[in-house]
């Protein structure tokens, strides 16, 4: 009981403590700073164009990665293409002689 | 010279006017940007953005509202729009560090508001990190009405809500950091 009475009264205390808050001032160059803002233009779209590269650069990533590896799929169809056709050459090129054998 | 006149003069394109509206509301902009913001640095980068959004929207400015009704939406708005912001570069923190952006914190530990009395400095530190807990329109509210002193008049024109609402905002608001102060006095003491 005594430990919540004190809990209140600190409570009070500390929402009483803004009480007679002076205003707080601003810094009087802020006012050269604004006329300078206002001198140049607003360059609200710096943000938007860093975003729309960093996707930008991400995507030309990803394309270049699929690319490479597409490229290596082919090469390996290409290479089991290959050595198909060796076997089948190689297989007739059996036959021919057994044929010739035959003639023989 | 009243605020009316200055607006039109700026919009006439008085450069001195843009000054005096500037020298008028600074401490304001600066005031209410510190209470939500709790960070000097981003306060002082949204009192810039607000007088740079007034100067090019000032044409829009019809007169519906008082000129310091207009201006403490703008600088709501534009805390909030950095608190955003600040949230979404730590999303892409990742990125950021990639491309050699500094990330800052949003709000430092233990902030210090300069106008506090400094009996009250330690107490306000942890009135200001519950406070960072509030939901926006709460802790606009309260911002507004504890640190920038504001009635609830004026709270309703610039929250474009009525008064009874902004009362139990307020309410809402104080009930909220009750809890959150009672917590963290039960963990502390």
């Amino acid at each position: 009981m005594e430990r919540q009475n004190k809990i209140e009264d600190e409570v009070e205390k500390t929402l009483e403590s803004l009480d007679g808050i002076k205003r707080a001032e601003a810094n009087p160059f802020l006012f050269t700073r604004i006329e300078a803002r206002l001198e140049k233009p607003e360059n609200n779209g710096a943000h938007i164009i860093r975003y729309v590269l960093i996707a930008a650069v991400i995507l030309v990533l990803n394309v270049f990665s699929i690319l490479v590896y597409r490229s290596a799929s082919v090469d390996a169809g290409k290479s089991g293409q290959t050595e198909t056709i060796v076997q089948e050459f190689n297989s007739f090129e059996y036959n021919t002689e057994d044929i010739l054998n035959g003639y023989n | 010279m009243p605020d009316s006149d200055i607006i039109e003069q700026i919009k006439s394109g008085d450069s001195a006017a843009f000054r005096c509206l500037f020298e008028e509301y600074k401490d304001r902009v600066y005031n209410t940007s510190l209470g939500i913001l709790q960070n000097v640095s981003d306060a002082e980068d949204t009192v810039q953005d607000v007088f740079v959004e007034i100067f090019n929207s000032i044409g829009k400015f019809r007169g519906d509202s008082s000129p310091g009704t207009w201006i403490y939406r703008i600088t709501l708005n534009k805390c909030f729009e950095h608190i955003r912001k600040s949230k979404r570069k730590k999303r892409f923190g990742f990125m950021e560090s990639i491309f050699g952006e500094k990330s800052e914190s949003l709000n430092l530990p233990d902030f210090n508001h300069p106008g506090v009395i400094m009996e009250n400095k330690e107490r306000s530190a942890v009135l200001f990190r519950a406070v960072d807990k509030l939901n926006d329109s709460q802790k606009s509210a309260f911002v507004l009405s504890k640190i920038e002193g504001l009635s609830v008049k004026e709270i309703s024109s610039i929250m474009n809500l009525t008064e009874s609402s902004v009362e139990s905002l307020l309410h809402r608001a104080k009930n909220n950091l009750k809890k959150l102060l009672s917590d963290y006095y039960n963990s502390g003491l």
